[in-house]
């Protein structure tokens, strides 16, 4: 019998086996556990050391943001990696495909030879560009999407401020980012850009009603805009069973947010801004090497931030029973929201521009304001 | 004492962007950097806005003005301008525009010198989100009704205005 030579040292067979025999799920629960298990040390070993600084050091403003800002960025920049490398090989095996798998052990390695890759490219300035839009483009992209962060409570304590406008913050920072696109549209002078830079500015208007108006029921729930105080406002149960997440009770809310939060970070099935059979990758056409990153970048921080802010919002955030703390359990759940995301990635294809923006402005918004209604009277009967 | 001079450190740059800025938005040789340079005047009101403990309004600040109306200007500028540089501006339109101006000035000149203004500053009052919204649907609710009618009509204003017949 000839053996196939498929996967790195795998054979056809073996991979075969690996794909439909119990394997693959005694595979999925070790994964799970190892993942539970290493963020739950993580969170441990977290608190060690920040209980190891003197009283009140925490305190200081200055402190917590410089702290907040460092393990954001690497949250942000590590997880952004390693999202393209998660994201490739589970829609690999969603699609029945193997993705990546040459660069070491199950292609671990790829992300890092990606960014070399576009480290080292060339960085071009088109001659017919505007050098100075062009060039600060993706700074003012990128750079909203990432401080929102400052806002996002990823426990009751590790939260870089606990500002009074807490989700507020996060939504008006979020909407500069278009205006960084549009530069990165308008600087480098080539219609694809253009094309891309405005699709996505015109997607970002349309869902950023729904989004923010599928938040006011969380808000209205815990009567406060500060992320830490959502998610109190769902501790505890139901019957003493159900978690009292907001999900339960504003299911509608849920899937307004979730929808606004995926046209926003302008994925499949909502990537016409990118399109790349049609626009060439619209606002990062003309782009290389770094800024090419960065805005490459912003889609994979959108995803981080829309899915940590629809844990805090509708999933009772870091809450969950004891073995597991509080950082772990965050975690986990940003992990599931990011995976059922690129599930539907995985599946799903890309809808016309018509689809989208009757979507945003004729089913979502309608949709958003009945849900108001509906959970002013929910609130008002409950509370 | 340390936080009061960060303070007057960090009101001197916004107020300095701010005004520069401004500048820049009618100096600017290509629209879209004016458009762009408005940005940047939005941005230090907002964080003038935080000195002064009004986060709410600096969010609001930046979510409305920064935004979506800038991101708006900007959609314009993009969709007609095929010209970046701008024309010449008239004599008849350099007159009115002065005249426009010196009007403004006079009737933003009226509140601004009756307002007993602060000698020192403002000290931070703390959380107050809870309070502006308490405030506008109590005190304030018929001028935030009225301010919203006045919206929904220049709302629908827009959609006639911009409704094209079906046919022509």
């Amino acid at each position: 019998m000839i053996r196939r030579r498929v996967h790195g040292g795998l054979y056809a067979e073996d991979m075969e086996r690996l794909y439909h025999g119990p394997l693959p799920y005694l595979i999925m629960l070790i994964g799970a556990g190892l993942t539970v298990a290493i963020l739950t040390g993580t969170g441990l070993a977290l608190s060690y050391v920040a209980g190891l600084a003197p009283e009140g050091f925490w305190e200081n403003p200055w402190v917590r943001g410089a702290v907040g800002a460092v393990l954001w960025a690497l949250v942000v920049a590590v997880g952004g990696l390693y999202l393209t490398l998660v994201e490739r090989k589970f829609m690999a095996r969603v699609q029945v495909r193997y993705g990546p798998n040459r660069w070491g052990p199950y292609g671990i390695l790829q992300p890092i030879a990606d960014a070399i890759k576009l480290l080292r490219k060339e960085d071009i300035i088109p001659e017919a560009a505007d050098p100075l839009v062009m060039r600060f483009a993706p700074i003012i992209a990128f750079a909203p999407s990432f401080v929102l962060f400052a806002a996002v409570p990823w426990t009751e304590s590790y939260v870089a401020s606990t500002m009074d406008i807490g989700v507020l913050f996060i939504v008006a920072v979020t909407a500069l980012t278009p205006i960084g696109v549009l530069m990165a549209g308008w600087g480098p002078n080539n219609k694809y850009n253009l094309l891309g830079a405005m699709r996505f500015a015109a997607q970002e208007l349309a869902y950023e009603i729904p989004l923010v108006l599928a938040m006011i029921g969380p808000i209205a729930a815990a009567q406060s805009l500060n992320g830490v105080a959502i998610v109190e406002a769902q501790r505890g149960t139901w019957l003493g069973l159900i978690p009292r997440w907001n999900i339960f009770p504003q299911f509608l809310g849920a899937i307004i947010f979730f929808v606004a939060f995926m046209a926003e970070t302008g994925r499949i099935p909502f990537d016409i801004p990118d399109a790349e059979g049609e626009i060439v990758h619209g606002f990062t056409a003309e782009y290389s090497g770094m800024k090419f990153v960065l805005l490459l970048l912003i889609e994979y921080v959108h995803l981080i931030a829309g899915a940590a802010l629809f844990v805090v919002l509708f999933m009772g955030g870091y809450l969950g029973p004891a073995p597991i703390n509080p950082f772990a359990w965050f975690a986990l759940k940003l992990l599931l929201v990011i995976l059922f995301m690129m599930l539907i990635r995985a599946v799903w294809f890309r809808v016309r521009i018509d689809q989208i923006m009757t979507l945003g402005w004729k089913i979502l918004l309608p949709a958003a304001l009945f849900n108001i209604g509906f959970i002013g009277i929910y609130l008002a009967v409950t509370v | 004492m340390r936080k009061v001079a960060g303070d007057i450190i960090a009101f001197y740059v916004l107020a300095f962007l701010a005004i520069a800025a401004s500048i820049m938005v009618m100096e600017a040789q290509d629209i879209f950097h004016g458009a762009l340079y408005l940005a940047l005047v939005f941005a230090s009101v907002a964080g003038l806005f935080i000195l002064l403990t009004a986060e709410f309004l600096a969010a609001i600040q930046i979510l409305v003005y920064a935004g979506a109306v800038l991101v708006l200007i900007l959609f314009a500028i993009v969709f007609t301008r095929r010209d970046r540089k701008g024309e010449e501006v008239s004599r008849g339109h350099m007159i009115a525009g002065v005249l426009l101006v010196a009007g403004l000035v006079a009737l933003l000149l009226q509140p601004l010198l009756r307002v007993p203004w602060p000698a020192s500053l403002i000290e931070p009052s703390g959380p107050n989100t809870y309070s502006v919204g308490l405030s506008l649907f109590t005190d304030y609710v018929i001028p935030f009704e009225i301010v919203s009618l006045a919206l929904l009509a220049a709302l629908i204003g827009a959609v006639y205005l911009s409704k094209r017949e079906v046919g022509s």
